[in-house]
């Protein structure tokens, strides 16, 4: 997800909080592969609280079959007609999918020259596409660094009015075994972004 | 407050709540997370993926 280039000149705080972005958007992207899941084994966390979250989905990576996380995934989030979340911004804030929310999305990344792919089918509301976004708003990857203020903007627009409410959903959702620590280091990230922009004042 | 001070806050508190708590284990994480799963790019399509390569192979994750 980041190039030579970027990693050498971006900050160490930054780096870290484009990857616990990237990983958010990995793990809740699609159905994980084998290899993805191989991915989780070797995870540590320290004692605070993101950490023993991530120890658990450690653990839960090599306790739990691929198949069984996959189906966990469409539990969640595909289902029978609908999943028991719907990981879309839209429907969070106003109840309805692709509704203005999205089209405020659509509007916002067109003016930032970023565009999106044709494998990924899913609105640019889900919270995939967004963490995917502040990923790469921070390490270059659309053609320029975004600055704080910003990344702030996009943040305080399109992922701070729900995003914790939905981690805090994924994290208790009835379906959720292995995506219940993912729901946890979601909702903490979450909060130290929200926390660490309310403190940079600068214009 | 003056716009370093602050700054360097906004430095020290991700250092202290992010960096120390999920730091090798989100870098893994995401290594893992392989160019393929990336949708979104800037307009002109530029991806770097050999260089992605590369970064990923000379970690020392």
């Amino acid at each position: 997800m980041h190039n030579l280039k970027n990693d050498n000149s971006i900050s160490e705080e930054d780096k870290i909080r484009s990857d616990m972005y990237c990983f958010l958007a990995g793990v809740l992207q699609r159905e994980p592969s084998d290899d993805l899941v191989r991915g989780y084994n070797d995870l540590k966390g320290d004692k605070s609280d993101i950490g023993k979250a991530f120890s658990v989905l450690s653990d839960l990576s090599k306790k739990v079959s691929s198949n069984d996380i996959r189906n966990e995934y469409q539990n969640l989030f595909i289902g029978v007609g609908r999943g028991e979340l719907l990981p879309f911004g839209s429907f969070y804030i106003t109840g309805f999918l692709h509704d203005k929310p999205l089209a405020s999305i659509r509007r916002d990344l067109n003016a930032m020259g970023i565009k999106r792919g044709d494998d990924f089918k899913e609105p640019e509301d889900h919270i995939a596409c967004l963490c995917e976004i502040m990923s790469g708003m921070i390490t270059g990857e659309y053609g320029k660094y975004f600055s704080v203020p910003e990344q702030r903007s996009f943040f305080k627009k399109h992922i701070q009015p729900w995003a914790e409410h939905f981690f805090t959903d994924l994290e208790g959702a009835k379906s959720a075994i292995f995506y219940s620590p993912v729901g946890t280091i979601g909702k903490l990230f979450i909060k130290i972004e929200e926390e660490a922009f309310s403190m940079d004042a600068s214009r | 407050m003056s716009k370093n001070k602050e700054k360097v806050d906004r430095r020290k508190f991700l250092k202290m709540s992010a960096v120390g708590a999920a730091g090798g284990a989100a870098v893994i994480a995401s290594k893992s997370v392989s160019a393929d799963t990336k949708s979104f790019s800037n307009k002109t399509g530029y991806r770097e993926t050999e260089l992605v390569k590369t970064y990923y192979l000379s970690t020392r994750f």
